[in-house]
């Protein structure tokens, strides 16, 4: 069954607007010619027994034909919209796709997004107001989807936006036979829709070019040179020519335009030593580029001058060849005999070594000895492995400690250590601490273990450990590089503030925070005793390839209007006015043979 | 629409001089006139015999009788008296239509009855009505009153209903010396013709009735989509006029005069139907002659 539903300030438009016409059309009909009879004794007469009531007759085709015509365009222009089902208890699934290209614009100045919503939209107001709808996304915004009415589920799909750093997929609920599914998607991030549904397709091919890595990376050769590295995607049909630019710190720029072949990937080195440390931002701009999103990426220039750096040992030689393989280091070996606290330097290591008093500058120890301002040590035991690790720490960036086998370690205790202070970023079996960082005063991070003891200096990370160990003692600002979407960053209780000085709400979670960012951007995290620059950027060739989708092949839905509610169809609006236009002529027609008045 | 004068021509007025109205039946006149009346008496026509008896006039005894039969027989003869006529004009507002208008007509035909009346010493009422007695002229006598007549109808307005009976009734409720009564009017009377007339028959006058009607009315030139207005009740009807419908008016019309003919003619009454465009001369010096109300 099917039923015609209209809000009621829109029935009630819909009356007036009806009655308006069927007045206007008899309105602009000549009137009959009035004629003065002497009597109308005999025209009585005359037409009782002539005509049996045929003006009455007459006058009821005459309105039905009006009200036909009315009705007709008043249908066309109205968002009158079928209901398809019965009224109350049909069940309707609905899942939107809200990848991120569905932020992708298309030829009408809308995104794929707007379509999807207003196609969403319309589809739950051609239902009837009882029935049921399971509202869900590709993207679990809709974090637990249940069938709700559809006033409600109007309300809900107004609060679904496009979400970045999940891997989309298509929710339905456990009970779904029988039970008609919807999918709206462009087809790129979910190739397969589950063979009940039925797909809506927002997809409309586009050009789109992005920025899918972005890196500023020191010279090995010369610490002092940097170069920025970026790649770029065409993703177009055709070859396009980009222009490409580096911004910087005081106004420094460079630009240039590369032409990219179609769907190919260019990389560019560009030198930015003259730039000023700081943030580094890299964008692109082609004509008609659908995509926003990727356009644009951030970086961090670090600050670069050569470190001082004391090698305390009684005889390292691994350890020492790796500290001075570290392009930015200058470094001292002194025995532990002929130490003192010298300022000197801008951080000291210790190898199987600790000052009685603490240094006055940040400092690295590989299992140290007894000291009073270091954690007192525990019971040394064999054969560890990593258990815990805060990956998330700048320290442990890009390292992995999943095979680090430890012969014997020294733990130390820190139950009566500040809390706030130390932290552990490696434990072993029983949670005894491997590796700890204190970050209060002047930096040092101390090993359980010494690097002979262990296979950590044999691992490939372990010169990138010495680069974040010096760079986090050192006192730089850190810096993390990560995708959009849900950022977890190692700072507890931390504000969030992007470039523009807006806080974005945070959540602490155990061992740090977590925020959204739903566009490319740096970010400073920052609390009590720590700042953290987070640099967000959508780098996915899966995201920037817009048209790689299944759905390519199809026409793209042009019957969703974007911010207004859905007519039936296009060629339904179009058909109603022409029956208006047909029934009009049949009045004029009926009214010059005077079958109407 | 401006009313056209009731005066007459000379030539027209001289014709009408030599014209005298017939009543069918004796007449109550009381005073001496040109009718046949119902009394015995010095006259001319002689009626009956009967026997003398003292204090009759003598000069009515039948001398030849008394010389054959030796008893005096008196002669008698038919008083002639004059007639009372009753000149009633419908002034209704469905009269004022048709060019000329029905109304004029009215007038006119009136006047000249009423001419004929006085030139002939009879008694001659005009009565104007429509929904009752509008104005009437009371009895008038002689031909020096034919002005006043005339007077009386120049000063008439179409104007109002039209109800046959309530002005019947209104009139000869005052009990009128019976006569001729001389009806002239379209008969448009939403009550109907037939309970208006027996209200006449009631009070046994010699009634000739004149049916105005205009050529538009027998030919209406209607077409299309019309509104048709009733000129005197004003409510309207919207009807679509075509060929068909315009026969059928055309043949109800027709049917509704002789509906009044075959009552007027049933019930010995005189009827003419009067076109308006028929010329009044012919319908004085011919029709009513032929109808027998003039002669």
């Amino acid at each position: 069954m099917s039923a015609l539903v209209l809000p009621l300030y829109l029935s009630v438009l819909a009356l007036i607007v009806v009655a308006g016409v069927v007045a206007l059309l008899y309105w602009l009909k000549p009137p009959p010619r009035t004629v003065m009879v002497p009597s109308s004794l005999v025209w009585d007469r005359v037409l009782r027994e002539s005509h049996p009531s045929p003006d009455r007759l007459r006058w009821w085709l005459s309105l039905l034909l009006a009200t036909l015509i009315a009705a007709a365009i008043v249908s066309a222009v109205l968002p009158l919209r079928a209901a398809t089902s019965g009224a109350t208890g049909s069940k309707l699934i609905m899942v939107l796709d809200d990848s991120p290209t569905m932020a992708t614009r298309t030829t009408d100045g809308a995104t794929r997004w707007d379509h999807a919503l207003a196609k969403a939209r319309a589809l739950m107001q051609s239902r009837a107001p009882g029935t049921q709808i399971w509202l869900a996304d590709t993207m679990r915004r809709v974090v637990t989807p249940a069938f709700e009415n559809r006033d409600d589920a109007l309300e809900h799909l107004a609060g679904v936006r496009i979400a970045y750093g999940y891997a989309p997929v298509i929710p339905l609920p456990e009970q779904s036979t029988g039970i008609e599914t919807v999918v709206i998607t462009d087809g790129v991030s979910i190739s397969s829709v589950p063979p009940q549904a039925r797909l809506e397709s927002v997809f409309e091919s586009v050009e789109n070019a992005g920025i899918t890595a972005f890196e500023v990376r020191a010279l090995p050769a010369d610490p002092r040179r940097y170069l920025a590295y970026i790649e770029l995607v065409n993703a177009s049909g055709i070859d396009k020519r980009i222009e490409l630019a580096l911004a910087g710190v005081g106004g420094k720029r460079i630009s240039r335009v590369v032409s990219v072949a179609a769907g190919g990937t260019r990389n560019e080195m560009l030198d930015i030593s003259d730039f000023d440390a700081g943030p580094v931002r890299a964008s692109i701009a082609m004509p008609g580029d659908g995509l926003a999103s990727d356009d644009v990426a951030y970086s961090i220039l670090p600050i670069r001058h050569v470190t001082r750096v004391a090698l305390v040992t009684r005889g390292n030689p691994f350890l020492e060849k790796s500290l001075q393989a570290q392009p930015r280091v200058n470094l001292t070996v002194i025995a532990p005999a002929r130490y003192v606290d010298d300022r000197n330097y801008d951080a000291i290591v210790f190898d199987r070594f600790a000052p009685k008093i603490r240094p006055h500058v940040p400092a690295l120890l590989f299992r140290p000895s007894r000291a009073d301002w270091l954690p007192p040590p525990q019971k040394e035991i064999a054969n560890v492995s990593v258990t815990a690790s805060s990956a998330a720490h700048p320290l442990l960036e890009n390292i992995s400690l999943r095979d680090l086998n430890v012969d014997r370690a020294l733990p130390v205790d820190l139950k009566e250590r500040t809390k706030d202070a130390e932290s552990v970023l490696a434990s072993g079996p029983g949670g005894a601490p491997l590796i700890v960082a204190h970050e209060a005063g002047a930096r040092w991070v101390s090993f359980s273990f010494a690097l002979d003891e262990s296979n950590f200096a044999l691992h490939a990370g372990f010169p990138i450990f010495l680069n974040n160990a010096l760079n986090w003692m050192l006192g730089e600002e850190a810096f993390i590089a990560r995708g959009l979407g849900w950022i977890e960053v190692p700072v507890s209780d931390a504000r969030v503030v992007a470039a523009d000085g807006k806080e974005l709400p945070s959540q602490s979670i155990a061992g740090g925070s977590l925020f959204e960012a739903d566009a490319p951007g740096l970010f400073a995290v920052v609390s009590a005793h720590q700042r953290l620059r987070v640099a967000a950027n959508l780098f996915d060739r899966r995201i920037t390839d817009v048209n790689k989708s299944d759905l390519a092949q199809n026409k793209p839905d042009t019957d969703t209007h974007i911010g207004a509610s859905r007519p039936i169809a296009f060629d339904s609006w179009f058909a109603l006015l022409l029956v208006a236009a047909m029934l009009l002529l049949f009045e004029w027609w009926s009214w010059n043979r005077r079958m109407t008045v | 629409m401006a009313q056209e004068s009731v005066l007459f021509s000379e030539e027209f007025l001289r014709q009408l001089e030599h014209l005298t109205m017939l009543t069918r039946r004796p007449v109550a006149g009381h005073l001496r006139g040109h009718h046949r009346s119902r009394r015995t008496g010095a006259g001319m026509i002689f009626t009956d015999y009967r026997p003398y008896s003292p204090g009759d006039d003598t000069r009515n005894l039948d001398w030849g009788t008394y010389l054959r039969l030796d008893r005096l027989i008196l002669r008698l003869f038919e008083e002639e008296a004059d007639l009372p006529v009753y000149v009633f004009v419908d002034v209704s507002r469905s009269m004022d239509f048709g060019a000329p208008s029905k109304f004029d007509f009215a007038r006119r035909f009136a006047a000249a009855i009423a001419y004929i009346g006085l030139i002939n010493h009879d008694r001659v009422s005009l009565v104007a009505f429509s929904d009752g007695v509008i104005e009437e002229m009371p009895a008038r006598r002689g031909k020096n009153q034919v002005w006043r007549s005339l007077h009386f109808l120049e000063r008439l307005q179409a104007a109002g209903g039209t109800s046959l009976q309530t002005a019947f009734r209104s009139f000869f409720g005052a009990r009128r010396t019976r006569g001729l009564v001389v009806l002239i009017s379209d008969f448009l009377d939403s009550e109907g013709f037939e309970r208006s007339f027996q209200v006449i028959r009631e009070y046994r006058h010699d009634v000739f009735a004149v049916h105005v009607t205009s050529p538009e009315e027998l030919e209406p030139e209607l077409a299309d989509e019309v509104l048709l207005v009733d000129s005197e009740l004003g409510h309207s009807t919207r009807t679509r006029v075509t060929r068909d419908l315009v026969r059928a008016y055309r043949e109800t019309f027709m049917r509704y005069c002789a509906e009044i003919e075959g009552f007027c003619r049933g019930h010995g009454w005189g009827y003419l139907r009067a076109s308006t465009q028929t010329p009044l001369e012919e319908l004085m010096l011919r029709a009513l002659r032929d109808e027998g109300l003039l002669r």
